[in-house]
């Protein structure tokens, strides 16, 4: 290109953008109008709905509606939005006190952190977890005479209070991490799974900085008794609760040797 | 300077255009009759769906998943992809007809394959992702989640069981389900 | 031309390059480890969470630390060299660096915190540590100040020298940045508007299909960002380095607006297997995404030509015997050759992927992953490598003594990747998915894939030991007799050097009025429709605790 005069300068541009323009309206033809008219046939589709369609104006209808769908009642009512995160966050963490005082105490100890082996710890599990619990007992998604008995005069506000305060860090010794059981086998299930049984690692929803599902309860320093009448429970489907059966699935992967050398580990040593 | 003019220069850049021409050309006619002619259909059906209240809604409670057969006769098979499970995790699905696979995330996305199928989908939370296919030959195959899905992505992989057109027998509510094993 | 002869960018260029290098050689042994992980044979520290880390690390790394260093750091050079002029505006250079230092910095600390295995391409709503998502943003930001410098370079020039055609080398490298300032804007706009308020806890929700959406914006573009440079070498140094000269300087100018227009409105076909995408709009961007592979066969054109101007020159005879009578032992001209090899596999496994009905059978298998190794590290990190070398010297005023040992390490690289990428390519076919720490063997179903996993760590071997040899080569030129005056940089000539260029091929306002057309067109209806249609959003899931 030694010599180009202003002239065919200009008219470079010219031919520059009809080439432009001309390849992005073929490319839509293409796209809008012959290939969704060709397939319109054998999709069965109308050739206006076939053009829609490719807009994503109109959605592929579902093979066919109800009829065969069951109506049953979930595993859980509770729903993690942006509306429950809110509450929790600005609950009343004073009357959570009170009530875990009143209520929760005889059983869970203190300030949540529990006595009895048979009963959870509740100071410093996860909020989200705990609430979750309490309104399943509401709604009888998870079934426990004392329990049922206990959420049954609760209201919605003062079970997310309670959730809060036991929550919130408040100096006590509750769940968290214990001196470790060396059982190796154990920890491996625990931090890396079983590929063989498709069996995720404990750790990659309990873990801490798992961001597995919202609901996922911490378990170091929960009482082991506790944590293997949960996994039987899961395992025999007499707590069904977990919402698409996920811990229900992993319990029945599990042998009862391992369910109880688990629950160990979880406890961890003093 | 070697012994190419300008002229030269031109008239083979301007044969090399022509022939860059022509092999798009036959790239793309060759995706265009392939996507006509296969009847192509990618998972674009745009139905969306939220994942908060997805184990409240009617069609992807739990007691609704898995494989199904309408009134009408076609199959069609429901799957919840959640950290880190497939539900159902395992599916029963007839060979040699249309199967309409319709998927949901309650969390976070997944994706899907089926092992030797065109099968493939992302599931993304807010959206049904619905693929049909037709399975060829009685067997199991693996359906993993191909998309990063957390820690415990790895271990996320369910089971096809493709079985004969004969041993498909849904129950009286239209229902198929894996034998215990 | 305050400044010039003398080199004005040596402490900018070799400052972003020994950073780019530096993260270039820890994540390759990520990587390496990552194959073991996968791999039959027992690894050591081997959990899910180490390895999502480790990946998370590796992309990282790759994609965003040595490419962005990389890219700016030669593009400081070529904007001295090309324009034979002092950089305008160093202050800034070192500004955008120490920024992107500090990018750097908080970004690894996040990862290594075990709260961002959210591997670099985020999947929101999986959350990390807002630092993480921060830190990448100053890195892009360093990179912004980069695309302002190398703009303003080039307008002070072209102000300078009326109706002079801008060098090419200088017309690429603003093309990149041109095209680099549109990519972003994908990116950056899910990050700042839907990801970091998310990570900071002000909202819980995000709108997963807009947020793919967005980053699918970039994530087309954003592997030409890389390539580009590689192509700046294709047309103005391997041609010289190989003796001969550059074919047809228009035919150069033409490839890299092409890549600019068509680069950036293809970005949905990363998404074919979406289900928040409509089949029209996938199959616009499939066709436009034809429409880029034009740039790339003008250029196994134009290349091919130049270098046989050369062989030619230099004696060879017939139809192929200019090849061999090629200067192979410079290593421009064999990483040329062997970055074209790699590239036809990559390009042919990309031509699969972009094809909307064999998409299905591949998509998130290990052939996107071959596919996408053979163009990065194949194409893009062995012309790194070739361009190192050939700018090396001019940098330390230091020769090489002999490149017996820069050429051997063009090799491994390229016999690595091959390696590491044929049983991926094969494992993709046979329906391998992505992203998994580990494989059950004990399944018949996976079992057979055993052997080519181990291959392709074999090929990660070769490849790490490449990479040590390259660092090594670089440094030893530190141990080299210091040449009292290093010839000046020289680029390509064409055959027929341009005196004038048309407006149109000399600047981009024009192109950048198509590429704004374009982009309505591909994404302004998804965008808009995605908007209306207001999905429901998904809750924030956090990696680091509720």
């Amino acid at each position: 290109m030694t010599e180009i005069s202003p002239a065919t300068g200009k008219t470079w541009f010219m031919i520059a953008g009809a080439l432009v323009v001309g390849l992005a309206l073929f490319a839509a033809v293409m796209a809008f109008v012959v290939t969704p008219l060709s397939q319109a046939g054998s999709l069965g589709l109308s050739p206006w709905v076939a053009v829609c369609r490719a807009f994503g104006l109109s959605q592929t209808p579902p093979p066919t509606r109800g009829g065969y769908l069951v109506g049953t009642t979930p595993v859980s009512a509770v729903v993690f939005d942006r509306g429950l995160i809110e509450r929790l966050a600005h609950a009343d963490r004073r009357e959570g006190a009170r009530t875990v005082a009143e209520t929760c105490a005889v059983c869970h100890g203190a300030e949540g952190v529990s006595e009895n082996p048979a009963f959870p710890s509740l100071a410093d599990q996860s909020a989200a977890a705990i609430y979750k619990q309490l309104s399943d007992y509401k709604t009888n998604a998870r079934i426990n005479p004392v329990m049922s008995a206990v959420v049954l005069p609760l209201t919605d506000a003062r079970m997310f209070n309670v959730a809060a305060y036991l929550a919130h860090d408040n100096g006590f010794a509750g769940l968290g991490p214990r001196w470790p059981v060396p059982d190796p086998e154990i920890i491996a299930l625990v931090r890396d799974g079983d590929p063989g049984r498709t069996l995720p690692a404990c750790e990659s929803c309990h873990g801490v900085n798992a961001g597995g599902p919202i609901e996922t309860p911490r378990l170091y320093g929960q009482k082991q008794a506790y944590l293997l009448a949960q996994l039987q429970a899961y395992g025999s489907g007499a707590r069904r609760n977990d919402v698409y059966g996920r811990m229900r699935s992993v319990a029945q992967k599990l042998t009862p040797n391992e369910m109880t050398r688990l629950a160990a580990y979880y406890q961890g040593l003093r | 300077m070697p012994a190419v003019t300008e002229r030269e220069v031109v008239a083979s850049e301007r044969r090399w255009g022509l022939f860059v021409a022509a092999t798009i050309a036959v790239i793309f006619a060759a995706i265009v009759w392939s996507a006509i002619a296969m009847g192509l259909s990618p998972p674009s059906n745009g139905a969306i769906i939220d994942p908060k209240t997805l184990h409240l809604s009617r069609e992807f409670t739990e007691a609704n998943l898995g494989t199904s057969v309408t009134p009408d006769g076609a199959v069609v098979a429901r799957i919840v992809t959640a950290q880190f499970q497939f539900t159902p995790a395992c599916l029963v699905v007839p060979a040699g007809r249309p199967v309409a696979l319709r998927f949901s995330s309650p969390d976070v996305i997944h994706g899907i394959l089926i092992q030797g199928t065109n099968a493939n989908t992302m599931v993304v939370p807010g959206y049904i992702s619905q693929v049909t296919t037709v399975f060829r030959h009685a067997g199991d195959l693996l359906m993993p989640c191909h998309e990063f899905c957390g820690l415990g992505h790895s271990q996320m992989i369910a089971n096809v069981r493709v079985v004969p057109p004969a041993d498909f027998r849904p129950g009286p509510d239209g229902r198929v389900a894996c034998a215990h094993r | 031309m305050e400044g010039w002869p003398v080199l004005t960018v040596r402490r900018l260029t070799l400052a972003h390059l020994w950073v780019a290098f530096a993260t270039f050689g820890l994540a390759v042994i990520l990587g390496v480890w990552q194959m073991w992980a996968r791999s039959p044979l027992p690894a050591p520290w081997h959990s899910p969470a180490n390895y999502y880390l480790s990946v998370t690390a590796h992309g990282v790394s790759m994609a965003y630390v040595l490419t962005t260093f990389f890219i700016m750091g030669f593009g400081y050079f070529v904007a001295e060299t090309s324009l034979q002029r002092a950089l305008p505006g160093k202050t800034w250079a070192w500004l955008a660096f120490w920024a992107g230092i500090v990018g750097v910095a908080m970004t690894v600390a996040s990862i290594l915190s075990g709260r961002a295995s959210v591997l670099y391409t985020f999947y929101p709503p999986m959350t990390a540590t807002p630092w993480f998502y921060i830190g990448l943003v100053l890195v892009v930001g360093a990179s912004w100040i980069w695309c302002v410098l190398m703009i303003v370079a080039m307008a002070t020039w072209k102000r300078e020298n009326p109706g002079r055609p801008v060098p090419l080398a200088m017309y690429a490298t603003v093309a990149n940045a041109v095209m680099w300032l549109w990519t972003t804007v994908g990116v950056a706009a899910e990050l700042l508007f839907q990801v970091i308020p998310v990570a900071f806890g002000w909202t819980q929700l995000i709108d997963v299909g807009l947020a793919r959406t967005l980053f699918s914006w970039t994530l087309h573009p954003i592997v030409y960002f890389w390539l580009l440079p590689a192509y700046v070498a294709f047309y103005t140094l391997a041609p010289r380095a190989a003796g001969g000269r550059l074919f047809s300087d228009t035919m150069g100018r033409l490839s890299f607006i092409l890549f600019l227009l068509y680069s950036l409105p293809v970005g949905l076909h990363h998404l074919f297997m979406d289900p928040e995408h409509s089949t029209g709009f996938k199959f616009l961007q499939m066709t436009l995404t034809v429409l880029v592979t034009v740039p790339t066969l003008l250029t196994i054109f134009t290349v091919p030509a130049s270098l046989e101007i050369a062989g030619r020159l230099r004696g060879g005879k017939g139809l192929f015997g200019w090849i061999g009578a090629l200067p192979w032992e410079r290593p421009m001209v064999l990483a040329t050759g062997l970055a074209f090899f790699m590239l036809w596999f990559g390009g042919f496994g990309g031509v699969i992927n972009m094809s909307l009905a064999m998409n299905a059978m591949v998509h998130n298998t290990s052939w996107v992953t071959a596919h996408f190794h053979l163009i990065f590290g194949g194409t893009v990190v062995i012309m790194y490598f070739a361009i190192a070398y050939e700018i090396w010297p001019t940098l330390q005023g230091r020769a090489f003594a002999s490149t017996k040992l820069l050429n051997l390490q063009l090799w491994l690289w390229a016999i690595g990747m091959m390696v590491m990428t044929i049983p991926w390519h094969v494992l993709g076919l046979g329906g391998q998915w992505r992203r998994v720490a580990s494989f059950n063997y004990a399944d018949p179903r996976i079992a057979g894939w055993g052997p080519w996993v181990v291959v392709s760590l074999i090929g990660g071997l070769i490849l790490l030991a490449a990479a040590v040899l390259f660092i090594v080569n670089l440094a030893s030129l530190r141990r080299a007799t210091i040449d009292t005056a290093p010839p000046p940089f020289r680029y390509a000539v064409a055959v027929h050097p341009p005196t004038r260029v048309p407006a149109i091929l000399n600047g981009f306002w024009f192109w950048n009025l198509c590429v704004a057309a374009l982009m309505a067109a591909a994404y302004g209806f998804p965008i808009l429709h995605g908007l209306a249609m207001h999905a429901p959003g998904a809750m924030a899931h956090r990696m680091g605790g509720g």
